[in-house]
C-alpha cells in the first residue's frame, strides 16, 4: 500500500469506517447477550 | 434439522461452536486485512482505492445473505411453525442492515475517486438502498408491535415480500445501464480477477461470513435468553 497515493485518504476513510460500526455491532451484541442471560440467571436463582 | 431447531440442543451446540467460530473468524481477519495491505498489487486503473473492494464486496454480500436467510427463515416458520425460525430472521436483522449501511457508505467512499461523486441513483445502488429500507423497515415490525405473534406474522411476509429485491440488486448491473461494474467474480468463464486480488477478497468474504455467523449466534441466544425471561416474568405476575 502507498499511503502517500492520491487515492490512500479514502481507502483509509472506508476501513475506518468498516472498523469502528463492526466493533460497536460486536459489542452491542455481547452486551445485550450478557444482560440478557445474567437476568435469566438472576430469576432462575431466585425460584 | 429439527433436531438442531430445538432451542436446548441449539443453546448447547452454540456455546460449543462460538469460541471457535470466533478464533477462524480473527484468523481470517488478520490474513485477509495483511493480504489488503501488504501483499495486493494496486489497479492499474483505480490505483490503491482498489483496496477498499475488500470491505465493501463482503459487506455487500452479507446484506444480501443475511436477507436471504430471513425470507428463509420466514418461510420456515410459516410452513412449519417453529418458534426458533422467526427468532432467527429476527436477529438476523440489525446485523444485516449493519453490513448493508456498510456496503452503502464504504460503496460511496470508493465511487468519489472512481466515478467522481459520493453517490448515484443507478439500479445498483438504488437497489441496495431499498435493501436498509426494508431492513429498517422489518426491525421496526418488532419494535412498534408489542404482541409477539402479530408481529411476527407481519415480519414474515415483509421479509418474503422483500426478498424479490435480492435478484433485482444481482442482476441490476447487466439489465440496466449502471456505474457500478459488471459482476467479476460469479460469471461465465470463471472470476475476471486477478489472482493476487481474488485469493484476498475471498479470504475477506470468509471473515465476513463467520463473523456474520458468530454474531447471529450470539443474537439468537440473546433472543432465546429473553424469551425465556419474557415467559418468567409473566408467570410470576400469574403466581401473584
Amino acid at each position: 500500500m502507498d499511503w502517500n497515493a492520491p487515492t490512500a485518504g479514502y481507502v483509509i476513510a472506508a476501513y475506518i469506517v468498516s472498523a469502528i460500526s463492526i466493533l460497536v455491532l460486536v459489542a452491542w451484541c455481547l452486551a445485550r447477550d450478557k444482560a440478557a442471560r445474567t437476568a435469566l440467571a438472576k430469576i432462575k436463582t431466585e425460584n | 434439522m429439527q433436531k438442531f431447531a430445538n432451542p436446548a440442543v441449539f443453546l448447547k451446540l452454540a456455546n460449543a461452536i462460538l469460541p471457535y467460530l470466533w478464533l477462524i473468524t480473527a484468523v481470517l481477519f488478520a490474513l485477509g486485512l495483511y493480504g489488503a495491505f501488504v501483499t495486493s498489487p494496486a489497479d492499474y486503473q483505480q490505483g490503491e482505492s482498489v483496496r477498499i473492494m475488500y470491505i465493501h464486496v463482503p459487506a455487500s454480500w452479507i446484506a444480501m445473505f443475511a436477507y436471504a436467510l430471513m425470507a428463509f427463515a420466514s418461510a420456515i416458520a410459516i410452513i412449519f411453525r417453529h418458534p426458533l425460525a422467526d427468532a432467527a430472521a429476527k436477529t438476523a436483522a440489525p446485523i444485516g442492515a449493519v453490513f448493508c449501511f456498510l456496503a452503502l457508505a464504504t460503496g460511496s467512499i470508493w465511487g468519489k475517486p472512481t466515478w467522481g461523486t459520493w453517490w448515484v441513483w443507478d439500479a445498483r445502488v438504488t437497489s441496495m438502498f431499498i435493501l436498509l429500507l426494508l431492513y429498517v423497515g422489518y426491525i421496526a415490525i418488532w419494535q412498534a408491535i408489542e404482541e409477539p405473534h402479530l408481529a411476527a406474522a407481519i415480519a414474515r411476509i415483509v421479509a418474503l415480500v422483500g426478498s424479490v429485491i435480492l435478484p433485482v440488486i444481482k442482476f441490476s448491473v447487466d439489465y440496466w445501464n449502471t456505474l457500478h461494474q459488471a459482476s467479476s467474480i460469479f460469471k461465465a468463464g470463471g472470476p475476471s480477477i486477478d489472482p493476487s486480488m481474488l485469493w484476498v477478497l475471498l479470504v475477506m468474504v470468509l471473515a465476513y461470513t463467520t463473523l456474520f455467523l458468530a454474531l447471529h449466534l450470539v443474537s439468537l441466544r440473546t433472543e432465546i435468553a429473553t424469551r425465556k425471561l419474557r415467559s418468567a416474568r409473566l408467570a410470576e405476575i400469574r403466581g401473584n
